[in-house]
């Protein structure tokens, strides 16, 4: 498939309202049935149709190798399709996490299975606590899946010597040696040594490691850590955390770096660590060559400080601001070809990072936002997504609100309501109704029309938007780019009508 | 259903939206069917067949309206129709502080239902006309 092929557009130009809206909703169904857009799937069959669900399969695939319930990394690198054979593999690597973490287990990757891998594995995002602590212990019935992303995560850290593998032992008080070790180090003066809700929420937050990796400079010297009172085992167990820290912070911005875990604090020149720093002296700090060059020799307290600075950056991150910097970059056909050819292989790393590099523009400028345009592809892929998904809410909506004019009548206990072929409306209700009864019929009656509202609103604006962008683009970059340029205004509807943003159809 | 289905029964079931009518009824009423006997055990568990003789039974809404001129007990309880011209003709049953204000309150909302996706149609077709 040709990211170039033109859709039908044609739509635009008939008269009848009816023909532009069932054309409408077919141009979306086609976005999906090509693979051009991927929302969560609607069911596990469609989770593993390859050609709709490309980059979500690849990413929850990459996240369930990281966790060890795949034996191998399945490379997904300029296939179109898959074997039978893997896609079995990965149906039984999804249906063992979700035993692991205590869901249900239909080997469909839809909203629940895919924010959990999420939360276990991306760096940015918030875990849902009450989800998986019971008051400060881990929940049992999802012990193996959060003890397997703890043991991730220190490895990604240098601070445990394994990724989790695929017969897994859940972890001892002994797996977190080495974090206490760092504890006593960088003085982070938290004590946290028990596998229990509070030790996980430090491990998890990356911002916080980092400030405290920033706040501990050598006491005699800025330029270097110096940790004169500790044994030689506690000194290289917090290097190892530096160095590894400092690599997630660098892939996370962008930078072409791999998150190893090893334990390279004397890196070479020439290695992708090396020319990541000093790629980063350039840009973030505007040093000139032969500067960056002699900086990025060795680590320095400094630029922790940097990246803490831009973590600790009092703007909190604004969706709505870093779509308009998504919007202005992505302006042309060309550029929007070249995102889809590049992020097709992208993968886990396609859903990490947002947040840190919008923060990075807002300190440092602009001016990054070229070098690190994977970033920008990102933000429009996430943008792009939303919408549709919501889009596709307002077309779910609209169908089941039509559906139950034409079967004319909705039954409730003790009340029906009739509808005629003129849509007026006759109800019945017994003597026997009760209170409890009201409410739920008075309810069911608001969300009826409310999500009916919302869905003609969503429809009718973005049939709107794409009729208005005129020229400069052609093909489905031009759907893409609608979808993205509308995303703060069909927040803005759905958030006037909230339960259908957090109650789908 | 898919949308252009949707759309397609909609037109066809929908004959004219330039008015709204909207009534609702209260009593001692349930929905027959064929057999509108009702199977229960008594203690012994045995099974008797009961049929009711003091609830008013309806199969479909014009069964209903014609009960309603026979049986007191069941009653009209609103009635509403506005025009888009701006009339509108509001009845209200004259026993008013009779009737439980649920009958009142569904009537409303019903009515807010009707209004609500008549304006939903109508902005979805005018912004794709225009």
């Amino acid at each position: 498939m040709s990211f170039k092929d033109h859709p039908s557009y044609d739509f635009l130009d008939s008269k009848d309202a009816i023909s532009k809206v069932v054309s409408f909703d077919a141009l979306v169904t086609d976005a999906s049935d090509k693979g051009i857009i991927s929302d969560l799937p609607s069911s596990d069959k469609e989770t593993y149709d390859f050609k709709k669900q490309r980059l979500r399969i690849q990413t929850f695939a990459s996240r369930l190798y990281l966790l060890g319930y795949l034996k191998e990394k399945i490379v997904f690198k300029g296939k179109e399709s898959i074997s039978d054979e893997i896609i079995e593999t990965v149906k039984n690597a999804v249906h063992k996490f979700q035993i692991e973490a205590g869901l249900k287990q239909d080997n469909w990757v839809g909203e629940k299975t895919w924010n959990a891998l999420d939360e276990i594995v991306s760096f940015e995002s918030e875990m849902n606590e009450d989800f998986w602590f019971d008051g400060e212990e881990i929940r049992e019935n999802r012990k193996y899946a959060l003890h397997r992303a703890i043991q991730l995560r220190l490895w990604a850290l240098g601070m445990h010597d394994h990724k989790p593998k695929l017969n897994f032992e859940l972890l001892k008080e002994s797996d977190l040696e080495s974090f206490v070790s760092v504890q006593l180090v960088l003085h982070f003066r938290i004590n946290a040594h028990e596998l229990n809700k509070r030790t996980v929420s430090y491990i998890f937050d990356q911002d916080f490691l980092t400030h405290k990796i920033a706040s501990r400079r050598g006491e005699e010297n800025e330029q270097s850590f110096q940790f004169k009172d500790y044994d030689e085992v506690h000194k290289n167990r917090a290097r190892k955390f530096i160095i590894n820290t400092l690599k997630v912070e660098l892939w996370l911005l962008g930078f072409e770096v791999d998150i190893d875990g090893a334990y390279d604090f004397e890196y070479k020149r020439g290695s992708k660590l090396f020319k990541a720093l000093k790629s980063f002296y350039i840009k973030f700090q505007d040093k000139k060559k032969n500067r960056a060059r002699k900086l990025a020799k060795r680590i320095i307290p400094n630029v922790f400080t940097e990246i803490d600075a831009i973590n600790q950056n009092q703007v909190g991150f604004d969706e709505d601001d870093f779509c308009d910097d998504v919007v202005e970059e992505m302006n042309s056909s060309e550029k929007i070809n070249t995102m889809w050819d590049s992020i097709k292989e992208k993968g886990t790393r396609l859903w990490d990072g947002v947040k840190r590099f919008w923060r990075a523009i807002k300190k440092i400028g602009k001016k990054i936002v070229r070098f690190f345009i994977d970033n920008i592809y990102k933000g429009f892929l996430r943008f792009a997504t939303r919408t549709y998904h919501y889009l596709k809410n307002g077309f779910r909506a609209i169908v089941n609100s039509i559906s139950n004019y034409v079967k004319g009548e909705i039954k409730f206990e003790n009340c029906t309501y009739f509808f005629r072929k003129d849509m007026d409306a006759q109800i019945v209700i017994s003597n026997n109704i009760e209170n409890e009864q009201v409410n739920y019929i008075v309810g069911a009656f608001q969300y009826q029309s409310k999500a009916f509202n919302v869905g003609c609103k969503l429809v009718s604006f973005l049939i709107d938007v794409i009729k208005k962008l005129a020229t400069g683009f052609l093909g489905w970059a031009k759907f893409l780019f609608s979808m993205v340029r509308s995303y703060k205004d069909v927040k803005q509807i759905v958030k006037d009508f909230h339960f259908l943003a957090v109650n789908p159809i | 259903m898919g949308l252009r289905k949707a759309i397609q029964e909609l037109d066809r079931a929908v004959d004219d939206l330039s008015s709204l009518h909207v009534q609702t009824f209260i009593g001692d009423i349930s929905i027959s069917t064929e057999n509108s006997s009702v199977v229960t055990e008594n203690n012994e568990g045995v099974e008797e067949i009961a049929v009711s003789t003091s609830t008013a039974t309806y199969t479909d809404i014009e069964s209903l309206k014609e009960i309603t001129t026979v049986k007191a007990d069941v009653s009209i309880v609103a009635e509403t129709l506005i025009k888009f011209d701006g009339d509108s003709y509001n009845f209200v049953n004259k026993d008013y502080d009779k009737i439980p204000t649920a009958a009142i309150d569904i009537h409303r909302e019903a009515l807010k239902n009707g209004l609500d996706t008549r304006l939903g149609l109508i902005n979805l077709f005018k912004e794709i006309i225009t």
